[in-house]
């Protein structure tokens, strides 16, 4: 999967550049309008993180310029400011997604994920970990072919954990990815843990090991053998 | 320059001009009478002599008339303008002529009247005097009217203006005088609600100030001690060490809502929200209380509500921030297997819950950053209290023993 990451903090864009590899993402940079649009116009990417204030121009041309080439390139949008009107001019313009600055990596992981899914296998959605089966088109989850029904909430948790395996994940970065800006209530974690204690029983009564781990005082980890 | 010079100078522009027109109007207007009179009197005078010849069948005299052309016949009477030669001042003189004939023993004899007409010359020097003395007049009236005027009438003004000058941003509004005249009542009101408007976004902006630094610094501070002692450890990193990154993490964390919080309350102040929809209450307090179903089942909480349709206008994002800002509170204090009962009548909005008793004044918590005892940042009553305000809701908050209710009226 390639993918371009037009973002001018290069400490933001390493850190990014470095996640995304990680997760077998094949990654070029760019940190300004004109770095970004050469690019863009020498070679074609799967996926395009585009950040909207760049230091000579704006992200939403870019994202005029790739839609004039591809137009079903996919495209996340990454803003600094909550406004909604360039979200929204964003997603007119056709960018698939949009993430706000500051934002969790292992969400940019999960979006980054489902987009490329949705634009790759349309009409096949399945995800396949360990003996795990998740189905994001269905909202379906198979254990040795016999399906495991999960809530709403616990199926959400177990996709963010799928976008991120063997990686650490913070109970409050869970918590925002289920309630958004609402996570802060103060139980949250308390339900987090409900949560993840269904999901787990849930696994494991389907005959599958446990493949998610606590990490004491941080959060969780699903494990699975690579 | 000076608003009365100006306007001295304006209008001595504008009598230029005038004067040069005036002058050419009167010049002509004056040549056209004296040409008038001069052809009437002559008029007179044909028609006296011919009455004169009929009654006596006389020619006039040498010295009544100009010339007397014999055997010559000018069938009309005819008008004629000539120079001729003043030899006392030797200089050529315009006369006005008219010729007629008469028929006189059976010949015809042609008559001609001459009258003297003042020259052009004399004509443009009588005109520019009166010009002159005019203008003098003029300017005179002028000063004496400008200045009486910019006295009077301009009064309010220059203490409107003068105000102005003194004015400080942290000094009371001035009070500016009351006028009769509707531009000046305008302007003064125009700037009274700059000002006003200036004087509240200073005192937004340096609230704003004082709290963002107060907030943020306690987390950058929490940030750079725990990373500091990161930075300093002179052995291997352990896992133990995790608990100093998750205290980074957490500081980081709530810096973003602490930011996010400010950001609103700012926004809101500025009235940035001006789009104005019809909401309907009812249907946006379920939705928001969908948000919350999950928790509220969690916490074993009964929930009892009552609505019927109230529409207002107002913009859907403060009002659903407002909604999901309360019943979070209700949740979020909440007692296991308390309960919350919301009721929406057609005036009034109000939510009750059960919770533990707090010491604090409610009224307190309205305001920004008062903390809770479990370090929660109190923005979200802030964040309401401020909705309220905008929308000229009347907002009360109020704990009796275990009970909590958030009363607000339309």
């Amino acid at each position: 999967m390639k993918l371009l990451l037009v973002e001018d903090n290069l400490r933001l864009q390493q850190s990014i550049e470095e996640f995304l590899e990680k997760n077998r993402f094949l990654v070029e940079t760019a940190s300004d309008y004109e770095a970004a649009f050469e690019k863009l116009k020498m070679y074609a990417y799967d996926i395009y993180l585009i950040d909207i204030n760049l230091p000579d121009g704006s992200g939403l041309d870019l994202i005029r310029e790739i839609k004039k080439d591809t137009p079903e390139a996919a495209i996340i949008v990454i803003s600094a400011r909550d406004s909604l009107d360039q979200k929204i001019e964003g997603i007119e313009l056709g960018a698939d997604d949009y993430i706000t600055k500051p934002f969790e990596l292992a969400e940019l992981a999960v979006r980054v994920k489902s987009l490329h899914r949705r634009k790759k296998f349309s009409g096949s959605n399945r995800m396949k970990l360990a003996n795990i089966e998740l189905d994001s088109f269905t909202r379906q989850v198979f254990i040795a072919e016999h399906e495991v029904k999960l809530t709403k909430s616990e199926y959400q948790l177990l996709l963010y954990f799928f976008s991120n395996p063997n990686r650490t994940i913070t109970k409050e970065s869970l918590a925002e990815h289920i309630w958004g800006d609402h996570m802060d209530l103060a139980d949250s974690f308390d339900f987090i843990y409900s949560h993840v204690k269904n999901l787990r029983r849930k696994i494991v009564q389907a005959g599958h090991p446990d493949v998610i781990k606590a990490v004491y005082g941080i959060g969780y980890k699903l494990e699975i053998a690579e | 320059m000076k608003l009365l010079h100006r306007s001295y100078l304006q209008a001595a522009y504008w009598i230029i001009p005038i004067l040069i027109l005036g002058g050419l109007f009167s010049f002509y207007a004056i040549r056209y009478i004296i040409y008038e009179e001069t052809d009437e009197y002559l008029q007179y005078e044909m028609e006296r002599l011919i009455e004169y010849h009929r009654t006596w069948n006389d020619l006039p005299d040498y010295h009544q008339v100009t010339n007397i052309i014999p055997e010559k016949e000018t069938p009309e009477p005819f008008f004629k303008d000539t120079l001729i030669l003043e030899e006392a001042d030797d200089e050529m003189v315009p006369h006005r002529e008219l010729h007629f004939s008469l028929l006189h023993n059976g010949e015809y004899t042609t008559l001609v009247l001459r009258q003297i007409l003042p020259g052009n010359d004399d004509l443009l020097e009588g005109v520019v005097f009166i010009m002159i003395g005019l203008m003098v007049l003029f300017i005179l009236v002028l000063l004496l009217i400008v200045r009486q005027l910019s006295r009077n009438l301009w009064q309010p003004f220059y203490h409107s203006l003068h105000e102005l000058e003194r004015f400080k941003i942290n000094d009371e509004l001035p009070i500016l005088h009351d006028t009769q005249v509707e531009e000046f009542k305008s302007l003064n009101a125009s700037v009274l609600r700059m000002m006003k408007k200036m004087q509240s976004d200073f005192h937004r902006t340096k609230e704003f100030h004082e709290n963002a630094s107060h907030e943020l610094q306690t987390y950058l501070a929490v940030i750079r001690a725990n990373a500091e002692e990161l930075l300093s450890l002179d052995r291997p990193f352990e896992e133990g060490d995790k608990a100093k990154l998750k205290v980074i993490y957490d500081a980081g964390r709530n810096l973003t809502q602490v930011h996010k919080g400010l950001m609103l309350l700012s926004k809101i102040g500025n009235e940035e929200f001006q789009t104005q929809i019809p909401v309907n209450l009812d249907k946006q307090i379920q939705e928001s209380l969908r948000l919350f179903d999950e928790a509220i089942q969690l916490k074993g909480i009964h929930l009892r509500y009552q609505g019927t349709t109230k529409t207002l206008l107002l913009d859907e994002g403060l009002i659903e921030t407002l909604l999901s800002n309360l019943i979070k509170n209700a949740v979020k204090y909440n007692e296991p297997n308390g309960f919350i009962q919301i009721e929406l009548t057609p005036e009034t909005l109000i939510i009750e819950n059960s919770g533990k008793s707090i010491i604090q004044q409610p009224e307190q918590l309205k305001k920004r950053f008062i903390r809770g005892k479990n370090g929660n940042t109190g923005i979200g009553l802030a964040i309401v209290s401020q909705i309220c305000e905008l929308y000229q809701f009347d907002f009360q908050y109020e704990v009796i023993g275990n009970l909590h209710r958030v009363h607000i009226r339309f």
